[in-house]
């Protein structure tokens, strides 16, 4: 599976981190991060990168593309990457809300803040999310009426 | 004096959560707008995140507060609405900077996450910190309101999600 991630100069460390478990793990990694960016750009390019990749976010397989979004708090990248149509994105501090996000509003993609969650924590929720499948079923009315909202 | 208005709403799953951040709140001297849902009947997030954000930003309340299972459901439906800024949050911390720096006006949580003491800190916080207005700050609110699309008939449509509601009743949805 293909993890796109990025990070603001307050989660890069914790960025690196988790590239490096997540590539000894097997996962392909794009990292978009970039020097001077802001939590905004990140998510929109996190945001951006992973609807292209999952035409719209309609690809929710197992193997489908997610983003991953680290910067200080988590919950300001996740307000700008949810302005985005098509984008649910979750801002998580535990490893249940990351796994059933997956599950039921099939996120594209999660935020995690490196002033919210240790070190460990953080990759333990990324990994949660990232193994988690969409369950699909009824979940899918509320993901098509979210779609409509621009 | 005129009461703060607070704009509530969730789905089925935290119905009982929410009435008792309502009951916090009526208690604490707000009035509360309470958009439902108002049972545990099965029903759809976004029809609460899309009503409950509307009442902020058109100014009927000054803050909203959005639940569901664990929140994301109705934050991403709530933050699709123009001019609402919402955070999700687990903690007082995250709520508090928010508002200090991102002038949110909708703090969401999850009721099956958060514990409902926690939860009231977490509102309590959130609907008494005040934006810190600085030219760093207004920057970045102007940057994520600029990426927000264009919404035809969307705001204040209360059939905007209809053709699903219909699809869902022939039972086009299911496990």
């Amino acid at each position: 599976m293909k993890v796109i991630i990025g990070a603001d100069k307050d989660g890069a460390k914790a960025k690196d981190e988790l590239v490096l478990e997540l590539k000894e793990e097997g996962y392909e990694i794009l990292d978009l991060s970039k020097e001077g960016q802001d939590f905004v750009d990140v998510a929109v390019a996190v945001a951006k990168q992973t609807l292209k990749e999952t035409n719209n976010g309609e690809d929710k397989s197992e193997t489908a593309p997610r983003g991953i979004v680290i910067d200080k708090w988590g919950t300001d990248a996740f307000m700008a990457a949810n302005k985005l149509k098509h984008v649910i994105c979750a801002n998580v501090s535990d490893e249940h809300s990351a796994r059933m996000t997956r599950r039921h509003n099939g996120a594209l993609m999660i935020t995690l803040g490196t002033a919210v969650v240790g070190s460990e924590l953080l990759k333990s929720c990324a990994k949660a999310y990232l193994e988690a499948p969409f369950d699909g079923g009824r979940h899918m009315v509320r993901i098509d009426m979210v779609n409509k909202m621009a | 004096m005129t009461k703060t208005v607070i704009s509530i709403g969730c789905d089925h799953i935290v119905t009982d959560i929410k009435e008792r951040v309502s009951e916090h709140l009526k208690e604490e001297g707000y009035e509360v707008i309470d958009n439902g849902t108002y049972d545990k009947l099965r029903t759809h997030y976004p029809i609460y995140g899309k009503k409950t954000a509307e009442k902020v930003v058109s100014g009927e309340a000054a803050f909203g507060v959005v639940l569901c299972g664990t929140g994301v459901g109705i934050s991403s439906s709530a933050a699709k609405v123009p001019n609402a800024r919402v955070a999700l949050v687990r903690d007082v911390s995250e709520a508090e900077y928010a508002r200090k720096t991102l002038n949110a006006n909708v703090v969401a949580v999850g009721g099956h996450i958060t514990g409902v003491d926690l939860i009231k800190a977490i509102v309590d916080k959130f609907i008494t910190t005040d934006y810190e207005e600085t030219p760093e700050h207004e920057a970045l609110i102007k940057k994520i309101n600029a990426l927000e699309g264009p919404k035809p008939e969307q705001t204040g449509n209360e059939h905007f999600f209809d053709e699903f509601e219909k699809k869902w009743e022939e039972g086009y949805y299911h496990d």
